[in-house]
Formats: structure tokens, C-alpha cells, sequence
């Protein structure tokens, strides 16, 4: 891959929206024409080189960029939004509606994110190394639906309104969620491998949301089924470990789970799956 | 505009009214009307040679002010995948099913229409939705009040007090400034306030010991008694049900007797038929019964209707009828809002998606082109989509090229579900449109039931609004249904009083529209004014003094004359 570094210079306390840092845009530009490119601070129009020193090699295919940016940008909103194909890595914090409705590619934050991340997310895969905001993976206000494809992977800890409305896909936290997770969710599976806040999966039509630490609270509208050991759940971790090298406590592929249904207040087809630990 | 001089040069000329099918002619533009032939010199001349021109678009029915702006609000989604930014002739705006004002009034206008009349407000609205009407750009208008489900109405005609009714609507007329009297689900929202609905003409109406049909008859003579320049407007009962093609047939068939007023044949206007014409007794038997209703309009020359066609698209339903919207809520499980406007109606919002592959979607959208396809006479059935409801006003082109094109009609039923060539007439059906019914059924016909003297023709003295559209009845084929939907949708100029608005499908002006409004004038209005001011004073939020809008609300108007 052909890499293009983007250095942040002092930045405004103004957030920056800078759409325009995706591969799709990028692609087929030189190093001039990346500077030229236009990006919003407050209501003044200005040029990414503005805020950016921009190095690197030019790059014809999008599938082929790679675009690197060596520090914090905490406050650049919209980076990387709807793009289909490519590479982002942030050595750094990342601001606010990063990887906004994105379709395709590969987002990688060595640091933390911040609220809105990934809304409306249709593909792709996005880790974040450090812990991400609220409303990662929802839904923009008013829409119908939230995430409805792809693979988002936090090794940190996810604040409130996970997946709010959810349609598929996968979301894997290694550690604690805040609360409201996976509200409203339609379909898709969230996998918390720490604590889990309080009323998760409030008003979830269908879906799974699998917590190995604990549960703060369980909404009356979830029904207690069994403690079994689901089949599915061992082939669906393992193929996350093999595929994605998700790390996952190897007790979780033979371990009990509690299975409660809901939420009845409106379809019940959703499932909270708690692990359930060997006294 | 005034003083200005304007020619559209060597057009194909669709003009009904004046019997003008297709000839090559001048037409004539002298301060903002249709003058006599004059000279060239000075005048500003368009050249439309190769293309159709018509008077401008005339919709009958589409809700664009009132609780259309409830719905706003509450389909954030439909907002977000259509956004319109400002160009230097226009303002920014956003809406795909659900346009705000100013798009509503561009995009009328690029499609050639120049009149629009929106057709169910309430009365205590009525000052919204000429707020609402102020900042709708281009395009002349009216309002529709509803009186159907009216404490008023049903009081006066529980007690048989029909002059009493009569100087209510007079009165009411002026006061909101109002146009028609519309009327949703007779009897059906009064009930709905017990969680109840009516279901046939001769069903009680909780509390007041009338049924829909004396609503209905009532009102239209009353209508007709104090010569509305328009029928009696109804949305019948049962609306969306399986079989309810029934209680529409009963419906017309019950002011059959009603005497016109002089001037006019017909006494009713039955609005979008095709939701009111479907067969079978429940979900799973649904069929059409449009053929039935057809039958019923082909034979008798009372009623006029407009269609309220389906078509295929994310789209949100609005109606006064509060029963109807929360069944569609039921079976939807959509977002639904329903609203309860104190002693006058009700409404509901329920966002919906029409499906190719859903059966009941397949047949609605075939009843609406059955109608449209079998009432022989154009100048009794109208082109709408009762906007929103069936689809945006936005998608009119679409019908009019399965109108025109049996053979675009064909491959969309070969595509949808096949409920709809099974159980329904529609395969069958052979006849296309020509451009003269093109033109009835979009401006001239609906301009005749609006009573509408000035607008829907070019003859001389007439409203220079004209649209024009580039088709060429000589060289494109009538059937080529990507050439009709294109030059449709993009009229190649409108005029509106004279003034070019429109050029290639962009506004180029966007002058403020008209409101149109009846002036009736009967003596029983100082009968029931102590009634009046009881009832508002004990029941309603507001005291009579306030109630009427002021003329501030109309900077531009124009009062018609009852016919009478």
C-alpha cells in the first residue's frame, strides 16, 4: 500500500470537519492537489494543507492508499466518512463522526475515539485501540436504522448508547460498556467481554448481545429462558479468534450462559446472553 | 408581470377548454394574462417550436400546508436523504415525501404546475397553513376545511337546523378564508374520540344521533344551496379497508338527487378513489373493485374524483382520518402520531413504504391506474397522488407515462407481484392517454371542478401561467415512456402571470403565489352568531374574536364570487 502521512500542525480550538481524509478522495491526487483540498473550520472554508503538513506517495487506486495520521486529531470531525475502500490509521486520539456511514476499507485508531463514532456504519472493519465514546455504531438522530454492516473492534471501553439501533453486523468491546447498549437494536450482535451498564437492549426487537463480565442491571421485560451452553457460541468465537484474532478468554467457548429473551415490550426476539461463572 | 409583453412562439398548443388539441399557434402574453394577437416589436419571445405547451398544472389535491408540518417534524429520515441547497434564485430546503415550503413551490413549478390546492385543513389551523402558504413560492392555492366531523355541522344537523348550517359554513368560509368544505370519514373522527369508528352510511355517531349519510347529503346541499364554486370534497368512509368499494358506490349513489347548483352538473368530488375502491372481505382476498366504481362514475355524470395513485416509494401517509392512520399503525408497526384538534377533527401520521412485491401494494397501485384508465370521461377524473399519501407529487410524471405507455405499464406488472395482474382489470385494459387528456386531467378538468375561471385554459383574459414541455407530439412517440417521464419532470419553461420562473426545469424567479378564497354571503350567518360565541366561549381554547385570520395572513388573495 502506498502510504500518504498527514502531520496535524496546532490546531484550532474550533473543530475542523475534514470529510475529505478518506482514500476515495485521496486517490489519484498528488501531494499539491491533497494540500488544496477544502475543509470546514467553523463556518470558514479552508484548505486541509492549513492544518495539515501532507507527505507521502501518490496513490491511482483507492484500494491501495493508505492514509496515515501521526497525532491527535480529537478535534477533526468526519474522517474517513462513507469511504468504501482503503486504509486509515490514526496514531493518535480521533474526534468526533470518524468513519461516519462508512462502507468498505480498514479504520485503525491507535489511541482513543470520541462520541459518534461509526454511525450508521454499512461495512468494513474499524479498531480502536484506546476506549471509544458514546454513541458508537448508532443511528443518527431521527433515522431508522443504525450499524448494518461490519466489524467494529474496541480494546478499550465503550461508553453510553452503544449500536442504538442496530441493524447487523458485529461489535466486540474487550472491556466495560456504559449504559443503554444495543437500544432499540433490530438485529446484529454486540460482544462485551467486561461489565455491562445498566438497561442493555432496551426496546431490541432481535439480536444478541453476549456479556462475559457482569450485567448492572436486567430490564424487567427480559425473560429468563435457561443456563445452557449455546452451540452457536463456540463456533461464532472461534471464528472470530481465527479470522479477526479477536483475544477471547478461553472459558468463554465451553461456559454456562444465562439466556434471558426480550425486549416484550416489543417484538422478544432479542437475546441477552450472560456468562455465568464456576463458584 | 405588469406591462410586460410576452409570445410563446410556434408551440403545439394543448388547450381543452378552448378546444385547441395540438394546433401550432402564438400565444399572447399582456400584463401577467392571455391578451389578443399583438405586434412583436418590444416583446419578449420565447421560441417553442417542437414543443408542447399547456396551460399551467392544476392539482386538485395535495396536502402541502397544515399538518403536513406535524409530519415534518416527525420524519427526520425523510429529510436527511433529500437535501436541496440554495442557488441564487432559490432558498435552501430538504424533504423527499415531505418537502418543505419553498422546495414544494420550486418543484411545482418545475414540473409545470402553477395551482395547487391543499386539500383537508382545519379550521383552527387555517392561520397556520396560510403562514404556510406565504412562504410556498410560485405557486396559487387554496384551502380545504374540513366540516365533516365538525360539532357545529353535526350539531346543526342533529337538531335539523340546515340554514343555521348554512350561515355556519358562510360565516366559516370567511373567517378562515377557506375554499371548499371537505369532508373526512363523515361521522367516523367524531367517533373515533370514543375509540370507535363508523362503518357504514347508517352507523350513529356517538353523542349526536346522526348518521355519515345525513352528513354527506346535508353538506353537499348546503354546498350547493349557497353555490360553492367547488363540490362537496369527500374522503369516504372505510378508507384503505378490503371492500370498502361498496360504502364509496353508496356514498355517490346517496347525493344522487342533490340539485346542483346552475352552472355545474356534478355535486361531488370523490378524493383519491383508488385508496376507496378495493374488493375482497378481508387482507388475504384483497382485490380491485375499481371496475365497480368506474361503472358507477362511467353512468352517472354527478360525480367528479381525483385518483390518489400508488406508486412504489418510502413515502409518509397524513390524513384527518384518526381511526384510519392507527389500524395503519397496527399493521405496520411504524412510527405513528395521532392528534385530536378539539371540536373539529382528528389526524394521524404512519411513514409507509409501498412494496413491489407485497400483494396489497401491487393491486393499490393497479386500482389507481384501473380508474384513471376506465372512467371514460377525462374531465371527471384527476391525476394526484394525494400527496403524500400515495407518493410524492414529485413522481406525477411517472404516471402520467403509464398512462400514456401500455406498453411501461406491461413491464411493471411483469416485475411486481403477479396479485396485481391476477386480481385486478389493469392487463386488459388497452387505452393510452393522448396529450389532450394528458391536459384534462392535470389542469383543465381539475381548474372546471375547482370552479376555476381564470386558471386551467389560455383563452383570452385567462392567467398567463403556461408550461411548457419539451415533447414533440410529431416526432416522439407517445408510448416512449422515458421521453414522457423526462420532459415531465423538467418543464422546458412555466410561466406564472407572465413571468418566466421556470427555464430547462430551474427556477430562474420565484414570485409569490395567490390565495383563493370564497366570499359566500348568506343571511343566516347573523343567526347563529349567540350560538356561536356560547360554544367558543364554553368549549374552545380560543374566543370567537380571535378565531378568524386576519388579511395579514393573505398578502396576496383573490375572493371568488359564490355562483349563486
Amino acid at each position: 500500500m502506498k502510504q500518504i502521512v498527514l502531520v496535524p500542525r496546532k490546531l484550532p480550538s474550533i473543530p475542523i470537519e475534514a470529510e475529505v481524509i478518506s482514500p476515495e478522495i485521496f486517490s489519484g491526487k498528488n501531494i499539491e492537489e491533497i494540500k488544496e483540498l477544502q475543509v470546514w473550520n467553523g463556518n470558514c472554508k479552508r484548505k486541509l494543507g492549513d492544518f495539515f503538513s501532507v507527505k507521502g506517495v501518490k496513490s491511482e487506486d483507492p484500494n491501495e492508499t493508505h492514509i496515515v495520521i501521526q497525532g491527535d486529531v480529537s478535534r477533526v470531525k468526519y474522517i474517513g466518512k462513507e469511504m468504501r475502500s482503503g486504509k486509515i490509521t490514526i496514531n493518535g486520539n480521533a474526534g468526533m463522526h470518524l468513519a461516519d456511514e462508512m462502507k468498505g476499507g480498514e479504520i485503525i485508531v491507535n489511541g482513543d475515539a470520541a462520541d459518534w463514532v461509526a454511525t450508521e456504519m454499512r461495512g468494513g472493519t474499524l479498531k480502536i485501540k484506546g476506549n471509544a465514546g458514546n454513541m458508537l455504531a448508532s443511528a443518527h438522530p431521527g433515522s431508522e436504522r443504525g450499524m448494518k454492516e461490519g466489524i467494529i473492534i474496541v480494546e478499550g471501553n465503550a461508553a453510553s448508547s452503544l449500536a442504538r439501533k442496530m441493524r447487523r453486523g458485529t461489535i466486540i468491546i474487550y472491556g466495560d460498556i456504559g449504559d443503554h447498549a444495543g437500544s432499540q437494536m433490530i438485529a446484529g450482535t454486540i460482544i462485551c467481554l467486561g461489565n455491562i451498564g445498566r438497561r442493555p437492549g432496551a426496546l431490541m426487537k432481535r439480536g444478541t448481545i453476549i456479556v462475559y463480565g457482569k450485567a448492572e442491571s436486567i430490564l424487567p421485560t427480559f425473560i429468563y429462558d435457561a443456563t445452557y451452553q449455546p452451540t452457536f457460541i463456540r463456533f461464532y468465537l472461534k471464528n472470530l479468534k481465527e479470522k479477526l484474532n479477536v483475544k477471547l478468554p478461553a472459558e468463554m467457548f465451553n461456559g454456562d450462559y444465562e439466556r434471558f429473551h426480550g425486549d416484550i415490550a416489543e417484538d422478544g426476539k432479542g437475546e441477552i446472553l450472560l456468562f455465568k461463572r464456576k463458584p | 408581470m405588469q406591462g410586460e409583453r410576452v409570445i410563446i412562439r410556434n408551440g403545439f398548443v394543448y388547450d381543452p377548454i378552448n378546444k385547441v388539441n395540438g394546433e401550432r399557434m402564438n400565444i399572447y402574453i399582456e400584463n401577467g394574462k392571455i391578451s389578443e394577437e399583438f405586434k412583436e416589436e418590444g416583446a419578449k419571445v420565447i421560441d417553442a417550436t417542437g414543443k408542447v405547451v399547456m396551460p399551467g398544472g392544476v392539482d386538485i389535491h395535495s396536502h402541502i400546508a397544515g399538518k403536513i408540518n406535524a409530519a415534518r417534524l416527525f420524519r427526520p429520515e425523510d429529510h436527511k436523504g433529500d437535501v436541496v441547497s440554495k442557488t441564487t434564485n432559490t432558498r435552501s430546503g430538504v424533504g423527499y415525501s415531505l418537502p418543505s415550503t419553498f422546495t414544494t413551490g420550486y418543484r411545482y413549478a418545475s414540473m409545470g404546475y402553477t395551482t395547487v390546492f391543499e386539500p383537508a385543513v382545519t379550521p383552527l389551523e387555517a392561520r397556520h397553513a396560510h403562514e404556510e402558504l406565504i412562504d410556498t413560492p410560485i405557486i396559487d392555492s387554496g384551502l380545504m376545511v374540513c366540516l365533516g366531523n365538525n360539532y357545529f355541522t353535526l350539531k346543526y344537523i342533529k337538531e335539523g337546523e340546515v340554514e343555521k348550517l348554512k350561515g355556519f359554513i358562510s360565516w366559516l368560509m370567511k373567517a378562515v378564508k377557506g375554499f371548499s368544505v371537505k369532508i373526512v370519514n363523515p361521522g367516523g373522527q367524531e367517533t373515533w374520540k370514543w375509540g370507535k369508528n363508523v362503518t357504514s352510511l347508517d352507523d350513529k355517531v356517538i353523542g349526536f344521533d346522526v348518521t355519515p349519510k345525513e352528513i354527506v347529503t346535508n353538506l353537499a346541499r348546503v354546498n350547493e344551496e349557497l353555490g360553492m364554486p367547488h363540490t362537496i370534497h369527500i374522503h369516504c368512509n372505510n378508507l384503505g379497508s378490503p371492500g370498502n368499494y361498496e360504502i364509496t358506490i353508496e356514498t355517490m349513489d346517496a347525493l344522487r338527487n342533490i340539485k346542483p347548483v346552475k352552472g355545474r352538473k356534478n355535486v361531488v368530488h370523490i378524493a383519491h378513489s383508488q385508496f376507496n375502491s378495493y374488493g375482497g372481505k378481508t387482507w388475504r382476498d384483497f382485490s380491485s373493485g375499481a371496475g365497480e366504481v368506474a361503472d358507477y362514475i362511467n353512468k352517472h355524470s354527478h360525480v367528479t374524483t381525483c385518483i390518489g395513485q400508488v406508486i412504489f416509494t418510502n413515502t409518509t401517509t397524513i390524513t384527518s382520518d384518526g381511526p384510519w392512520q392507527y389500524r395503519l399503525w397496527l399493521l405496520t408497526g411504524n412510527k405513528w402520531t395521532g392528534a385530536d384538534v378539539e371540536l373539529e377533527t382528528s389526524g394521524g401520521i404512519v411513514p409507509y413504504v409501498f412494496r413491489k412485491r407485497n400483494p396489497v401494494n401491487a393491486i393499490q397501485w393497479a386500482v389507481g391506474l384501473e380508474l384513471l384508465l376506465l372512467i371514460r370521461d377525462p374531465w371527471r377524473v384527476y391525476l394526484t397522488t394525494d400527496h403524500p399519501n400515495g407518493g410524492p407529487f414529485t413522481l406525477y410524471p411517472q404516471v402520467i407515462g403509464w398512462l400514456m405507455s401500455r406498453k411501461s405499464r406491461e413491464e411493471l406488472l411483469k416485475k411486481i407481484h403477479k396479485a396485481a395482474s391476477t386480481r385486478t382489470q389493469l392487463p386488459g385494459i388497452r387505452r393510452e392517454y393522448n396529450l389532450e387528456e394528458i391536459a384534462i386531467i392535470t389542469r383543465a378538468g381539475t381548474a372546471k371542478s375547482l370552479g376555476l375561471k381564470s386558471k386551467g385554459h389560455l383563452g383570452v383574459g385567462a392567467d398567463a401561467d403556461v408550461a411548457i414541455y419539451s415533447f414533440n407530439p410529431e416526432k416522439d412517440s407517445t408510448s416512449d415512456y422515458e421521453k414522457i417521464v423526462s420532459s415531465f419532470s423538467k418543464a422546458a419553461y412555466t410561466l406564472k402571470n407572465g413571468e418566466i420562473v421556470v427555464k430547462d426545469g430551474e427556477i430562474i424567479g420565484s414570485p409569490m403565489g395567490k390565495t383563493f378564497w370564497v366570499e359566500c354571503k348568506a343571511p343566516q350567518e347573523q343567526e347563529i352568531m349567540d350560538d356561536l360565541e356560547k360554544t367558543f366561549y364554553n368549549y374552545y381554547t380560543v374566543t370567537l374574536t380571535n378565531f378568524p385570520v386576519q388579511f395579514d395572513y393573505l398578502p396576496l388573495h383573490e375572493p371568488l364570487k359564490t355562483m349563486v
